[in-house]
């Protein structure tokens, strides 16, 4: 049975390595792909992702543990996202995209696909999705994946954002709706059943 | 049930077009769980071991060991010890049933073979050096020693030839099964 964050973080600050290696797996894929999604680029995220974590062991004995350990470290990985993407220009990708010039983002082959054609189905939709995804503020990116991937509560965002509460729900409603135009626009959609399509003719 | 990220992203889409924010904010956590999953490199959890100065899961690391592994181990050792508690009793019944006369016995019946069979062997060998003796004189002469080398030019010429005419078929393009 996983041991919880708690008692791994109490191990770790008694010297134990494999607690802590225990931590990095847990989470390295929640916090790398939350970094990806923010900087764009995977070779980059999983930098500063390792960033995230070298920089949550050496600030371990720092931290409160009153507090959610999860929360604090995508505290951690929000300020090393927005410090790096405060040095560079981010990338923004147009929504037509053609073939030459794809997003930077390399979809990871789904395992649990039920045949190829879903796969196939599913990788160009979900890139059409993330390049809707991309056109957003970073900072409407982020609370839409803390919100919608990490299942994190308002209230834990703007703790790992250090945004007020509510701009937390503005940013998330304005990221809904933007997104829902452009995939709208984008020809997906709710199908209009036979007597409406007659009626538009 | 969504089965489809196609259909997910449509019934969230659906969900927007109503007044119902938390019917949508659900929807949309669904086509985020039917994304394809990011992740790192297979080496990050080492990289970040390394970069920290830990032990990494290199060849002096003593790896955790299964259940199954443990019981193994166990069970091997088990096994050896009841190997050695019951092979020094099997000697001795075998040496006991053998008896020193007997073993006495069997070694010089060895000796007096592998004798008789030198003697045959020198024999032989006699008949096979005379047999040498008789081909290396009659080879030394110069008519037979430029036979032979006529003999071994000829034989290497067309080795060359064989091996320039074989040479197309080793080419992989020839040998492709497919």
């Amino acid at each position: 049975m996983a041991r919880p964050d708690e008692q791994l973080v109490e191990l770790v600050l008694r010297g134990s390595e494999d607690a802590f290696r225990d931590l990095v797996r847990r989470y390295q894929r929640p916090i790398y792909a939350l970094i990806l999604r923010m900087v764009r680029d995977p070779a980059e995220a999983e930098e500063l992702a390792q960033d995230v974590f070298i920089k949550a062991y050496r600030a371990l004995d720092r931290f409160d543990r009153s507090k959610k350990f999860s929360s604090w470290l995508f505290k951690i990985a929000h300020n090393t996202a927005i410090d790096r993407l405060r040095r560079k220009r981010p990338i923004t990708v147009p929504l037509e995209t053609p073939e030459d010039q794809a997003d930077p983002l390399t979809l990871i082959a789904d395992r649990h696909a039920e045949s190829p054609s879903i796969a196939v189905e599913r990788g160009e939709l979900a890139q059409a999705f993330e390049v809707a995804l991309g056109r957003l503020r970073s900072a409407y990116r982020e609370v839409m994946v803390l919100r919608f991937q990490e299942g994190m509560a308002y209230e834990e965002i703007a703790e790992v954002t250090g945004l007020p509460l509510g701009t937390v729900k503005t940013h998330l409603h304005r990221a809904r709706r933007a997104m829902a135009q452009e995939l709208t626009r984008m020809g997906f959609g709710p199908e209009k059943k036979p007597d409406e399509s007659e009626r538009n003719r | 049930m969504e089965r489809t990220l196609k259909k997910a992203i449509n019934n969230w889409l659906n969900a927007e077009l109503g007044d119902d924010p938390y019917r949508a904010e659900s929807a949309l956590r669904r086509v985020f769980l039917r994304l394809p999953r990011y992740a790192p490199s297979a080496d990050f959890v080492a990289g970040v071991l390394s970069s920290l100065g830990l032990a990494s899961t290199g060849l002096l690391a003593v790896p955790r060991l299964t259940l199954r592994w443990k019981v193994a181990i166990v069970v091997c050792f088990v096994l050896v010890a009841l190997a050695g508690s019951l092979l020094p009793g099997m000697v001795g019944a075998l040496w006991a049933g053998l008896g020193p006369g007997k073993a006495i016995d069997l070694a010089a019946g060895l000796v007096v073979g592998l004798s008789a069979r030198f003697a045959e062997g020198v024999v032989v060998w006699g008949a096979l050096s005379g047999v040498a003796r008789t081909v290396s004189e009659s080879l030394t002469s110069p008519s037979m020693m430029a036979a032979i080398a006529a003999a071994a030019l000829i034989s290497a010429t067309a080795l060359r030839l064989l091996h320039g005419l074989m040479l197309p078929d080793r080419n992989p393009r020839y040998v492709q099964s497919n």
